[in-house]
This record gives structure tokens, C-alpha cells and sequence, in this order.
């Protein structure tokens, strides 16, 4: 029985760019994760700048009880979105890695 | 050509196509990677089911923060895995929800796809990121500190205030004898106190406070004055006196006594006084404020730049011509910013 190591060292040899060619048949997958990643940071950024107008708000002389619930609000919607990404993220490469075991079997 | 002319192959062929044609079409394996519409619901739905449980248990429950955070997890991951097994074991049915998610999702694509909408999201996204780079904290924190502190340490600031009260007398002094050379001449070098150079350690004896509204002094009935003045540089800055009354048997309480002496190098800058007496004259008055007050002159050199009376009452000696001149006008001009300078 051949060694698995001498068979990997010789597939290695026998396809040297391998990465590339994996990378360009997943590469719609890789594009749409990378463009949910970007809406992802925007998403939160954007939820982050409500936050800090709220603050300047507060230093401006607003009352504070009215915007502390704002402030509130902004900051749960800021951790829901976080954690869903977060989670999404986990699961998707999960799944990702499920499909490639079915390719394969 | 009609179908009776036809041949028997040609009716054969027509015959496959049509029954290809009606076949049912296999099942396209479905992939929630590769379907973005899938998964932007899935999203939509965690991201609103995890608001609402933070919403209701931490804003209107008033739980404590640690165990709905922990609760949030796991609501936000049964979620989205309820979608995942739901888009693998359900066939795609077309109910509210999904179609409201469908023309969601159409709206995003189609804006997405006009250039204007792609430019003004990057835009958007740098400037956000560049405004976020800022620390929140610090930039509060400092921002703080810079209004309710100026930026200056209590010492320092006070010292900037007797510089500015100062050189706001010279000028005073300067505007107001610029039909007489010799009023420029500092007037501590004509004194017994030329020697007395105040620094920055020392400072100006007096009272600065923190501003007309933010300092005021309450005067009782049994209070004589509310300070002496002696013949050396003084500042009297940044501050209200206000008596609360008298003793009818008693003469109105002084704001300045001037018993021990009195120099224009003291100088009462930026003070309001409400219902006090008050010698005015071997004084420099800058930017002050008398209400109900009892102004005393007897002809002494006297400067004021920018004082105001109201309602005042003014008492002089009956002789002297010239302060009978200048109190008619400060009584006649009552309110008005008076500039004053008497050698």
C-alpha cells in the first residue's frame, strides 16, 4: 500500500497550481462572500455613525434620557447584526465544506 | 403544412418534441451558498429576530444585559439554521413573507446595478470609515473637557483672564486719552508702589470669577462692602454682586471700599453690581454693569471703558462744574455703553 504522504507529494507535483484552479471554480462563491463581508462592515460603520451622532448630540446640550434610548436601540441593532454575519459566516463555511465532501465522495 | 401532409418521420419527430417539451423537468439541486436570495432572507430575519428578543427583553423587560446578550446567540443561530433546513427540506412556496423578501431583494439587485447608487455607496462607505477611525470615547472625553474647562488648567486660565483684564485697561486707557499723552504713562511708575511687579507665580491680588452668570456674591444687610482696595495693581473680573438690602439706619453697603487707598491700576473688569454704593473714581472700569445703584464722584481722575448704569442714582459735589457735566450725562444716558476719562 502506497504512503499517503508520497501521494500527496506526487498530486502536489503533478498539479502545481492546484489553488489557482480551485480558486477560479469557486471563484463566484468567493466574490459573492467577499461582497456580503463588505455590506457586512458598511452595515455596521453605518450603525456606528448613528451612534456617534447621538453622543455629539448629547454633548450639544440634548437631554440625555430621550437620546440614552436611542443610543440603546442603535447599539442592539448593532449587535444583531454583528452576530448574525457572525453566525452566518460560521454556517456558510460549514456548509461550504459539506458540499466539497459530497463532491467528492 | 398541414399536419395530414406531413410524413410519418417528420409526425414522429414533432411528436418527440412535444413530449419533451411536456416532460416534467427534473429538480434542480438546490444550494443556499449559491443562492443569494435564500440567504438575504435568512439574514433579514435573524438580524430582525435578534433586535426584537434584545428589544423586548432588555428596553421593555428591563432583564439584565449579560443573559439576554447570551439568549441573543442563540436565537440569532436557531434562525438562521431554521432557514438553512427549511430552503433544503420544504419546496419554495409563494406566501407574503417570501414575496415581500423577493421584491426586497429585486430592489437591492436593481440598485446595485445603476452607477450612481455604486459611486455614492463607496463614498458613503469611505467617509463613514473615515469619521469612525475616530475613537468615540477620547474624542467625547475631550470634547468634554474642552467645555467645561477651556482647555486650560484652573491656574492658567485665571492668569489669562488677568493678562486679557489688563490688556484690556491699557487699551481702555489708550482709547479713551488719546487726546491726552500722558494717561499714558503706566500710573504705578507716579506711585509709592512703582517697586511691586506682579508675575506669573503671584499674580494680580483681587477676585476673578468664572463669568457674570456662573459667580455671584450675595451680599447680607450687616455687610459693610464686599472688598477693600489698596494703591497697588489689583483685578476685580468675571463676577455679580448682589445685596440682598440694608440697614435703613446704615448708608448702602460699598462694592469697592477705597478707605485704604486705590490706584487705576485696579481694575474692575467684566462685574456686575446690583444695589451697592460705590466710589468710582481713581478706578479703571472696563465692561461693567451697575443696576440700582449709588454712584459716587467727587472729581478724582477716573477711566471707564464700556460701563453701563441702570436706574442708577448719582451724587456729587454741587461746586465742580465739569463732574456736574459728566453726571448729567450718565444720568440722561442711562443703559448706553459710557467711555469715560477724567485725568
Amino acid at each position: 500500500m502506497p504512503d499517503p504522504e508520497h501521494i500527496a507529494a506526487s498530486s502536489a507535483q503533478a498539479r502545481p497550481y492546484w489553488w489557482v484552479e480551485a480558486w477560479w471554480n469557486a471563484r463566484d462563491r468567493v466574490v459573492a462572500a467577499l461582497t456580503e463581508l463588505i455590506a457586512t462592515v458598511a452595515l455596521l460603520v453605518a450603525l456606528g455613525f448613528i451612534y456617534f451622532v447621538l453622543r455629539l448630540m448629547i454633548l450639544a446640550g440634548m437631554p440625555v434620557d430621550g437620546i440614552a434610548f436611542l443610543e440603546t436601540v442603535d447599539f442592539l441593532a448593532f449587535k444583531a447584526v454583528l452576530l448574525t454575519f457572525s453566525i452566518a459566516f460560521v454556517l456558510q463555511a460549514i456548509l461550504s465544506a459539506k458540499n466539497s465532501l459530497n463532491a467528492k465522495s | 403544412m398541414s399536419p395530414a401532409k406531413q410524413s410519418r418521420k417528420q409526425r414522429a419527430a414533432a411528436a418527440r418534441v412535444a413530449s419533451a417539451l411536456k416532460a416534467p423537468q427534473l429538480p434542480v439541486k438546490k444550494d443556499f451558498l449559491g443562492d443569494g436570495r435564500a440567504r438575504f432572507r435568512a439574514y433579514l430575519w435573524a438580524i430582525c429576530m435578534t433586535f426584537a428578543y434584545g428589544f423586548v427583553n432588555n428596553l421593555l423587560l428591563s432583564r439584565p444585559e449579560n443573559r439576554v446578550n447570551e439568549e441573543s446567540v442563540v436565537v440569532c443561530a436557531a434562525t438562521l439554521i431554521a432557514h438553512v433546513f427549511f430552503y433544503y427540506a420544504r419546496a419554495a412556496s409563494a406566501n407574503i413573507r417570501s414575496r415581500l423578501t423577493e421584491r426586497l431583494w429585486v430592489a437591492l439587485q436593481q440598485l446595485g446595478q445603476r452607477k450612481f447608487t455604486r459611486i455614492a455607496s463607496v463614498s458613503v462607505l469611505a467617509s463613514l470609515l473615515l469619521v469612525s477611525a475616530i475613537p468615540l470615547d477620547a474624542v467625547s472625553a475631550s470634547l468634554v473637557k474642552m467645555i467645561q474647562n477651556g482647555r486650560l488648567p484652573e491656574s492658567v486660565a485665571q492668569f489669562a483672564i488677568q493678562e486679557v483684564a489688563y490688556v484690556q485697561s491699557y487699551k481702555t486707557r489708550k482709547q479713551i486719552a488719546a487726546t491726552d499723552p500722558a494717561a499714558l504713562n503706566p500710573v504705578s511708575n507716579s506711585h509709592t508702589w512703582q517697586g511691586y511687579k506682579p508675575t506669573a507665580a503671584q499674580g494680580r491680588l483681587g477676585i476673578v470669577g468664572k463669568g457674570i452668570e456662573e459667580t455671584k456674591f450675595l451680599l447680607g444687610p450687616s455687610a459693610e462692602g464686599f472688598a477693600y482696595t489698596h494703591p497697588m495693581p489689583m483685578i476685580f473680573s468675571d463676577f455679580t454682586v448682589v445685596s440682598l438690602g440694608h440697614d435703613p439706619e446704615k448708608p448702602i453697603p460699598q462694592f469697592l471700599i477705597t478707605t485704604l487707598g486705590a490706584s487705576q491700576d485696579v481694575v474692575i473688569n467684566n462685574v456686575r453690581v446690583v444695589g451697592l454704593a460705590q466710589d468710582i473714581e481713581n478706578l479703571t472700569w472696563t465692561n461693567d454693569t451697575f443696576e440700582n445703584c449709588l454712584i459716587r464722584y467727587h472729581g478724582g481722575p477716573l477711566r471707564m471703558a464700556n460701563v453701563r448704569f441702570f436706574n442708577c442714582t448719582f451724587e456729587h459735589p454741587p461746586t465742580v462744574s465739569g463732574v456736574q457735566i459728566l453726571m448729567d450725562h450718565l444720568s440722561t444716558h442711562q443703559g448706553e455703553p459710557v467711555n469715560v476719562y477724567f485725568p
